[in-house]
């Protein structure tokens, strides 16, 4: 096991800057995911972690060792790539003990621990098996064997579900926290799917554009973004945009003026912080998670900040949710109903509702 | 009603094709067939009017003197080895070189490949007296090194590009995973590249095999005594000053055309995979 520390960790290909200034620290045992959009450097920065990228800038750690100098087959790290990565031309039992044999363990102790870690990830009996006759599911798990046999000190992972199915994508994640929790092996995961990243993380690192717009629990970064590009790609939302022109800091509450809209809200403990000190009303982007906003018959005034009547547009079924597209005022709301409840609602389209909603975030609009 | 003539029209369309493709393969084979009836015919029915398509009687003669009574199997023997050793030093350099002007980027890569390929354009006539002279100035002259040197340096160019398109293909996520593994580079390369480049190696042993094996105007000129002879030049010597023994020629001709039939029928696989692996990239 080992930390993992990036200092002012930097990535230049030519004019692109592909990382810049990256400053993180993994933990002992931390499991920890990068997350962004396609080409927001999570790949790059896990790349340069491993050896097989240069950083331009900046030093990498491992507990207090610098790593800059030490070449990719040297720094003990276990990486788990999207396409597996298995040696087409050797069995599963010669894909888990090459790294063994390179290392110059002897026969016994490879056959040893080959064993033990094909007990590991439950595919005991595939010994003899190429990879091509093997399922993605199985292939992925002989390359997750593959990089435990060798006792890594960091597990990494570049997408390693990617090229899955959804069920199986749902099941494998699962099992490679599980087995991240009982070897207890500090692991840096690389997605950019959101849910995989809230299912298994102990803390999620958002990228955009080669630079960490946020690092917190799945919790932080759901409830409380700290800037528009992560409010934007975490989740979906409602967006409203407008200015603050009431404030009460005693109570927290204000209300957003959103182009003759006036929305009431309430900062609260932990909320990224909105400058109202100045001379201006600040402009602030309001995000409202589609889940926050019930749907009612007959207006609730008293059981929410805000009500607001509005129509149904569309109405999309989509299993264990139902997503309702209301207008309101002009505006396009999009609201998920879950339960019995979106039962009632479906096919309703052109009904005449109400909206309610309290619980928005709010994140002041850069200058 | 409205089925058949499309039905029809399929059956026509391949009735057409497979027709071309049949007069095709005749129009390919029919040198090699009638090498091999001429082969087994005597002397005095070669030229008989009309033309005696089956031999008769059928005889063994001419393949029996190219055997036991000339000096055929040495040259043979001859070409087997300046191939073998050509194959070998041709397949090891221009692996390295692919794999190297495939995965690596330095100064200069680009205009140094362009440069290894221009050297394919030059015809062989244009560099034959040069070579004359520096195979004498060596001393290596007449020896089984001078056509080996010139034959691997001829076919470096051509080899090293469809090797480095093969490389192409594979996954660098192969080598990054034996380098995670603790393997070198170079061990990467030996024990897991390598090992997946056989279809393309295999497709360039039988480009290289067929090329030198066939090839005479330098075999001619660098090599001067008959025990250092290859099979294009000993062929050339049964056109004799007064006619062509065309039986035994043909005889020698059958022996010669083996190795490369051969070759074809046990790698003819390996070397379809490795030629469109290669082409896709490359």
């Amino acid at each position: 096991m080992a930390s993992v520390r990036l200092v002012n960790v930097t990535k230049r290909y030519g004019e692109i800057v592909a990382v810049d200034q990256v400053n993180l620290t993994i933990e002992n045992g931390e499991f920890i995911t990068l997350l962004g959009p396609s080409g927001c450097g999570k790949t790059t920065t896990l790349r340069m972690i491993a050896g097989l990228v240069e950083p331009s800038e900046g030093e990498i750690y491992f507990d207090d060792e610098l790593m800059n100098a030490v070449p990719v087959n040297r720094r003990n790290v276990g990486f788990v790539f999207q396409s597996h990565a298995l040696f087409p031309h050797m069995t599963v039992q010669e894909n888990l003990a090459f790294g063994l044999k390179a290392r110059g363990f002897p026969r016994q102790e490879i056959k040893k621990r080959v064993q033990e870690v094909l007990h590991l990830v439950e595919m005991v009996g595939f010994e003899e098996r190429k990879p091509h006759q093997l399922s993605g599911g199985q292939q992925q798990r002989i390359s997750l064997a593959r990089v435990l046999v060798g006792d890594p000190t960091v597990l990494l992972f570049d997408e390693p579900l990617s090229s899955l199915d959804f069920n199986l994508r749902n099941t494998l994640k699962f099992q490679i926290k599980e087995l991240q929790r009982r070897t207890r092996k500090t692991a840096i995961y690389v997605t950019h799917d959101q849910s995989e990243a809230f299912a298994i993380s102990d803390r999620i690192v958002v990228m955009d554009r080669g630079r960490i717009q946020q690092i917190g629990t799945q919790l932080d970064i759901y409830l409380r973004p700290q800037t528009p590009i992560v409010a934007n790609f975490i989740g979906s939302h409602n967006c409203f945009r407008g200015i603050l022109t009431e404030w009460e800091p005693e109570s927290g509450l204000g209300v957003l003026d959103c182009e003759g809209l006036p929305i009431k809200v309430k900062m609260s403990e932990g909320h990224c912080p909105i400058a109202t000190q100045g001379s201006t009303p600040p402009r602030v982007l309001a995000y409202l998670r589609p889940e926050e906003i019930e749907i009612l018959h007959h207006p609730e005034n008293e059981a929410y900040l805000n009500c607001f009547q509005g129509r149904i547009q569309q109405v999309i079924f989509e299993g264990s949710t139902l997503r309702v597209y209301v207008e309101v005022a002009g505006r396009i709301l999009q609201a998920e109903v879950s339960g019995k409840k979106r039962l009632s609602f479906f096919g309703k389209e052109g009904l005449n509702v109400y909206i309610g909603f309290s619980d928005l975030t709010l994140v002041q609009e850069k200058e | 009603m409205s089925r058949r003539p499309g039905k029809f029209s399929k059956y026509l369309e391949s009735m057409v094709v497979y027709g071309i493709l049949i007069a095709a393969s005749l129009f390919a084979i029919f040198p090699i067939v009638w090498a091999i009836l001429t082969s087994l015919k005597q002397e005095a029915t070669i030229f008989l009017y009309p033309p005696q398509w089956l031999p008769s009687p059928l005889t063994l003669e001419n393949y029996i003197h190219v055997l036991y009574n000339s000096n055929m199997p040495r040259y043979f023997l001859n070409s087997l080895w300046v191939v073998f050793m050509t194959i070998l030093l041709t397949l090891t350099l221009s692996s390295h070189g692919g794999y190297a002007a495939a995965r690596f980027s330095f100064t200069g890569k680009n205009t140094l490949l362009f440069i290894i390929l221009l050297t394919v354009m030059i015809p062989g006539i244009v560099v034959l007296i040069p070579l004359y002279l520096l195979a004498t100035r060596v001393g290596l002259l007449d020896t089984y090194w001078v056509l080996i040197l010139v034959y691997t340096a001829w076919q470096i160019p051509a080899v090293l590009w469809l090797m480095r398109g093969f490389f192409e293909t594979i996954p660098r996520e192969l080598e990054e995973a034996a380098l995670m593994d603790g393997c070198s580079r170079l061990g990467a390369f030996y024990r897991i590249i390598w090992p997946l480049t056989r279809p393309g190696l295999a497709a360039a042993a039988v480009i290289v095999f067929v090329n030198v094996w066939n090839e005479f105007i330098l075999a001619a000129t660098l090599t001067t005594s008959d025990d250092k002879r290859l099979i294009p030049v000993g062929l050339y010597y049964y056109i004799g000053a007064y006619g062509i023994e065309w039986g035994k020629l043909m005889a020698a001709v059958c022996i010669a055309l083996l190795p490369i039939i051969l070759l074809f029928i046990f790698l003819q696989r390996s070397f379809i995979k490795g030629l469109s692996s290669g082409s896709v990239k490359g």
